[in-house]
């Protein structure tokens, strides 16, 4: 009786991981989205002067980056309680690692607000020129993304764990776990390498596609699916059985 | 082999496991400072096509010292399961911290390298900015440094009540742990340094060494487990 309360809520919880994928991805792209409508690409002026008349329009778009990264704590949460039973340990790790993730990527959303209040600040002041502005509007989009990419390096590792307990344990479909996988390996490496070089070419830009493909596809798969627990049993058997024959 | 003999041997292995993985953070640490990366890069040596090497070796530690949370959490879960989860976010929010500071050398970067319109600012006042820059960092690496002597401080607790380890252990952790929490007042870190990371140094090491080494007793880590589950 008592672990048939905890399958159901294992996968109670997959589902709610599945939605937490989709939930968070379509938060985090529509605050950008919102803050990218507002910004004229090369007119800092234009930009400043947009910002200012749709304060409040702005805020939210940046309030929404600081809660996909409140989301991805409980996206973790429910990965690890979902994934615990194939292995705590490693299942721990991968929690502390999105952990970490989350708070650097909360951390990191001070980068917008310091230069949202700058921009607004000197707008009314005109304490800074053009020039000055046009500058600390770069310096903003290095900070934001070198921001962005140690988070996702943090984030590839504990994504990297999750999906090789998915692979270990055949909850999720094996194709869908490999390219989880794939796509987890791919993010560390992206990420770092446009730290390296901040005005990467299209190519590198194209490592971020496997892993919002296969989040994409798992999330989906998650939702409506949720684990398949006697693949899972299964999948634990056979490494019982491996050990002991070890 | 038999279940019970994995689960035996498993307290060693992964006390083993940690130390090695600590002794990789300390490296990572090692080559951060010699390539001019973390709290010595200066303003010539962001410069420096090491201090990629720096950077890179930086990150690392934080993702090292994330995997040793993990197993330092499960090796002292049976001394203390509360306590030894409080000490693991403490390390958690050090990483986070310690992880994010490093945007402040990539501002300094972009300051310093050229990659804005250079005719905005004199180079008298990027070079102001990019020294603010790299203060950020230190004063975000003594902010880290105060969860990490927090947890130390929990560690040593821990290796002290617990029967598998060494009782002088715990106290080498606990006394990294005080100096590690002297970045708690800037001045006071400042006027210590670098003493205060030496012996933050020797404890650490000291422990990475046993665990290395040595690893814990398997028996008694068993014995104080059980006894853990009964309360």
């Amino acid at each position: 009786m008592a672990g048939c309360e905890t399958e159901g809520s294992q996968i109670r919880y997959a589902r709610l991981a599945g939605f937490m994928y989709l939930f968070i991805m379509a938060v985090y792209l529509f605050g950008v989205w919102i803050t990218s409508r507002l910004e004229v690409p090369g007119n800092i002026v234009e930009t400043a002067h947009r910002v200012v008349e749709n304060e409040l329009l702005f805020r939210s778009g940046q309030a929404l980056g600081s809660l996909s990264a409140l989301c991805a704590v409980l996206l973790a949460v429910c990965l690890y309680v979902a994934v615990r039973e194939i292995d705590r340990n490693l299942a721990l790790l991968a929690l502390a690692f999105e952990l970490v993730y989350s708070a650097v990527g909360a951390v990191s959303q001070l980068i917008d607000y310091a230069f949202l209040k700058q921009r607004l600040d000197a707008y009314s002041s005109n304490i800074l020129d053009v020039k000055q502005l046009s500058a600390y509007a770069d310096l903003h989009s290095f900070l934001d993304a070198a921001a962005l990419n140690i988070a996702c390096i943090l984030y590839g590792a504990g994504s990297i764990l999750f999906f090789c307990l998915f692979l270990k344990a055949r909850a999720i479909p094996r194709i869908l776990a490999a390219w989880g996988l794939f796509g987890s390996v791919l993010v560390p490496f992206t990420g770092f390498a446009s730290i390296i070089f901040p005005h990467p070419s299209k190519l590198l830009q194209l490592g971020w596609l496997p892993i919002f493909v296969a989040e994409v596809s798992v999330g989906l798969w998650l939702l409506f699916k949720g684990v398949n627990l006697r693949s899972r049993e299964n999948g634990i058997m056979d490494s019982v059985v491996a050990q002991s024959t070890r | 082999m038999t279940n019970a003999a994995i689960d035996k041997s498993s307290p060693r292995s992964k006390a083993r496991i940690a130390g090695l993985w600590y002794l990789v953070t300390m490296l990572m640490g090692v080559i951060t400072s010699l390539a001019g990366g973390g709290f010595t890069t200066t303003l010539d040596s962001i410069r420096h096509p090491s201090f990629w090497l720096g950077y890179a070796a930086d990150l690392s530690m934080v993702i090292c010292y994330v995997v040793v949370t993990a197993l330092f959490y499960y090796l002292f879960r049976p001394v203390n399961m509360r306590l030894s989860l409080l000490a693991a976010f403490f390390s958690l929010v050090g990483c986070a911290v310690q992880a994010f500071i490093n945007v402040f050398h990539i501002a300094a970067l972009v300051l310093l390298g050229g990659a804005q319109d250079s005719s905005a600012f004199s180079s008298e006042q990027l070079r102001v900015q990019a020294t603010m820059s790299l203060e950020l960092y230190n004063r975000g690496y003594g902010i880290a440094m105060v969860f990490y002597g927090c947890y130390c401080l929990l560690i040593g607790y821990f290796i002290f009540k617990s029967t598998f380890l060494p009782r002088v252990l715990g106290v080498l952790l606990a006394i990294s742990g005080l100096a590690c929490l002297t970045f708690i007042i800037p001045p006071l870190a400042h006027a210590l340094y670098p003493y205060n990371l030496a012996i933050d140094g020797f404890g650490e090491l000291a422990l990475t060494l046993w665990l290395l080494v040595i690893g814990v007793n398997p028996q008694r880590w068993q014995e104080q487990a059980g006894a853990a589950l009964e309360e």
